[in-house]
């Protein structure tokens, strides 16, 4: 009962990664509880987790604290764990605030920013915050809380990757020059003497102001400026998490359905990982379909039998065809799973560790269900 | 209740990613243009989820008819703000100098919300667009495969947050024109697709909540894709219960297969399982949220072409009555 996958066991953040729907939230969950039986003191950070998953471990709210899932629901489950399993949800908007307070010069800087209303009403929308406060808050536990294994959830966002990039757009967002405009009416007023480059941008300024209004400049204005003499915090928070993501105590875990289009997407994501140099310790393919004879010998043996017995049996001949039809069904859908699977395995997606989670016929909700995932993830 | 979907001018298909929202958007467009509109199927995002299914690549930004009737535009905020600029300007090379300057650059990168509201203003603009001097509309009916993000309805509520902000000025006037249209319950309908699994059922409860709350764009209908038919049809069922009952008549199917029966009667309990399943959230979704609850047959091998979405059209078409609503 304490078995874990190989390929993390000696890794101390685990990142799981893949496309919306997947069931990342359900493996990252797995992955954790494996890690608390087997004895480490262990937390699953997830942003938008299953609610009767989160229930029946015990998590109520999106609020950033971290909950211990008690024993007791470990020992109703028959498992006694060796370690402690720690869940904590992701409130993005608080997040962002605490890394402003941190990184903010002052506090009458950070709390400009918190009352600036761009900041209140699009600080979801700002590039890709949901995925940089998963990473802000991943490098902040890690640096500072004494879990052993860390397993995290990424969001799911239509490019999953998303999250390597954006602590360096952000930073990139706050760059010194952008402020500079705002900071400095003078340069805004293109006069003579000055280079090319900044007369010609004193020109594109007047022409945006034209379209904006006054008002949504000045705005915008009130809204950079507030950033101002942060862009080193930003940038340097930035370079410190894409190491830890790089680091070989990191490892990630690939999770894909054998469907389409998600296998597909899954591919992209393993060679842009393996691009990046954080090529994924194991793919995870979820909800395999699987039957226990083989798809297409099974397909083919039943469909012949099929017309034969409906004739000999015409009473029952709509019957038959609706059971055998059934089992085809699944039989081709197991089939289709494998194909795809092996598929994705040819391009030298090959030297990671492969798991098949069945596709179960209820909902992954509580506990027990976690473990009969993780029976196929050892 | 049934209502008519095809009687308005825009659809927004919404929820959480990997539910079908394509292949429900897709069907919907065919099936309104089978009813003789013409159609527009729209798409968000830089990721073209509809020109593998007819079989052919779609660029940014260029409307492409697919088929007699049906129109397509992938659309992206740098190319809509270009062309928005160019019908302010005029001037190409003074657009293009004014989108190359790297200040201009970085604000377009950094700042907030712009993307979302070209993209709505787009979608209005879409709306607009007539022909012939009747000034009827070039496009009967407008149906837009939202953004496959966590929050996929997120760019519905920039225009109100603009609105909030702003008190004047040239891009004021034309958020209320959208925010008009995406209020207007005659012109536009949310729709919410979801799957019969729990976290997929969340998020479309969740988006039926803003849509009435906070968003206060009207909600149409829900859909459930991939939604486990019974095993057998009503005339069908009690033959299969005899069947089952009538041991030497099993006997005899079990010989005949690989296997023998047990790969049946197991096929036949998962089927069960994934039926009561799918009628559990089905029920759920009527209870919470009410309304039209139209359901996509789950199609074993089905893949996303454009076979298998005239199928899911067919089903859908069944369930959308004619006529006003």
């Amino acid at each position: 009962m304490s078995a874990r996958l190989p390929e993390i066991a000696d890794k101390r953040i685990v990142v799981c990664v893949g496309s919306g729907g997947v069931g990342k939230t359900t493996i990252a969950a797995t992955l954790a509880t494996q890690a608390a039986i087997a004895g480490k003191k262990t937390l699953v950070l997830t942003i938008d987790p299953a609610r009767r998953l989160a229930n029946s471990l015990g998590l109520v709210e999106l609020d950033n604290t971290e909950t211990r899932i008690e024993s007791a629901i470990f020992t109703q489950a028959g498992v006694e764990p060796r370690g402690e399993l720690w869940g904590m949800m992701l409130d993005v908007k608080r997040t962002f605030d605490e890394l402003i307070y941190r990184i903010a010069p002052n506090k009458d800087a950070a709390e400009r920013i918190l009352d600036n209303h761009y900041y209140q009403n699009l600080s979801d929308a700002l590039a890709g915050s949901q995925e940089y406060m998963a990473m802000e808050k991943l490098y902040e536990v890690q640096a500072e809380r004494d879990y052993e294994v860390i397993v995290v959830d990424t969001p799911p966002t239509k490019h999953a990757l998303d999250f390597l990039e954006a602590p360096k757009r952000m930073a990139d967002f706050l760059d010194g020059k952008v402020i500079q405009w705002f900071l400095k009416p003078s340069m805004r007023a293109g006069k003579m003497g000055m280079a090319m480059a900044q007369r010609s941008a004193a020109m594109a300024f007047k022409m945006l102001e034209r379209f904006t209004g006054y008002e949504m400049m000045a705005d915008l204005a009130e809204f950079f400026l507030a950033f101002d003499g942060m862009y080193d915090g930003f940038k340097t928070r930035a370079a410190h998490v894409k190491k830890l993501l790089g680091a070989p105590s990191t490892g990630f875990v690939l999770v894909t359905s054998p469907a389409y289009p998600a296998i597909d997407e899954a591919a992209f994501f393993y060679d842009r990982l393996t691009r990046e140099k954080m090529k994924p310790a194991a793919v995870v393919f979820n909800r395999v379909h699987q039957w226990p004879t083989p798809g297409d010998e099974y397909i083919a043996a039943a469909n012949a039998a099929r017309e034969r017995i409906m004739a000999r049996c015409s009473k029952y001949a709509p019957a038959i065809d609706a059971l055998v039809g059934n089992a085809v069904d699944q039989a081709r859908m197991t089939r289709d799973d494998a194909e795809a699977i092996d598929k994705f395995l040819r391009h030298g997606r090959k030297q990671v560790g492969v798991y098949r989670v069945p596709a179960f016929a209820e909902d992954v909700h509580d506990l027990s269900a976690l473990l009969r995932v993780g029976a196929n993830l050892v | 209740m049934a209502r008519n979907l095809f009687d308005r001018r825009v659809l927004l298909v919404t929820g959480k990613g990997g539910v079908g929202k394509t292949t429900v958007a897709t069907a919907l467009a065919l099936a309104a243009r089978e009813r003789g509109l013409r159609v527009m199927l729209v798409q968000l995002g830089n990721v073209d989820n509809v020109g593998p299914i007819f079989g052919r690549p779609l660029a940014p930004y260029e409307i492409v008819e697919l088929e007699a009737g049906l129109f397509t535009l992938r659309i992206e905020p740098y190319l809509a703000l270009h062309e928005y600029l160019l019908g302010a300007i005029k001037v190409r090379m003074v657009v293009d100098w004014f989108l190359e300057n790297r200040i201009i650059q970085y604000l377009t990168q950094a700042a907030p919300g712009w993307r979302e509201l070209i993209t709505v203003g787009k979608i209005w603009h879409l709306e607009q667009m007539t022909v012939g001097y009747q000034q009827r509309p070039k496009y009967d009916l407008i149906v837009v495969d939202a953004p496959a993000t966590g929050h996929g309805i997120s760019f519905l509520r920039v225009p109100q947050i603009i609105l909030n902000t702003l008190r004047f000025g040239p891009i004021r006037h034309h958020t209320l024109n959208v925010r008009k249209l995406l209020l207007d319950p005659a012109r536009t309908l949310l729709l919410g697709v979801t799957l019969p699994e729990e976290m997929a059922v969340n998020e479309v409860l969740d988006i039926h909540a803003a849509a009435k709350d906070s968003l206060q764009i009207p909600y149409g209908a829900t859909i459930v894709n991939a939604f486990t038919t019974p095993l057998a049809d009503r005339a069908t069922a009690p033959y299969v219960e005899q069947l089952l009952a009538d041991t030497a008549a099993m006997n005899a199917l079990g010989k005949a297969l690989p296997g023998g029966k047990e790969p049946l009667l197991a096929a036949k309990e998962t089927r069960e399982t994934r039926h009561a399943l799918s009628q559990h959230y089905r029920d759920l979704i009527r209870r919470r949220i009410g309304g039209s609850v139209l359901t996509v047959p789950h199609l074993a091998g089905a893949r996303l072409d454009r076979e298998s979405m005239a199928l899911v059209a067919r089903s859908l078409d069944e369930q959308i009555p004619r006529g006003k609503s």
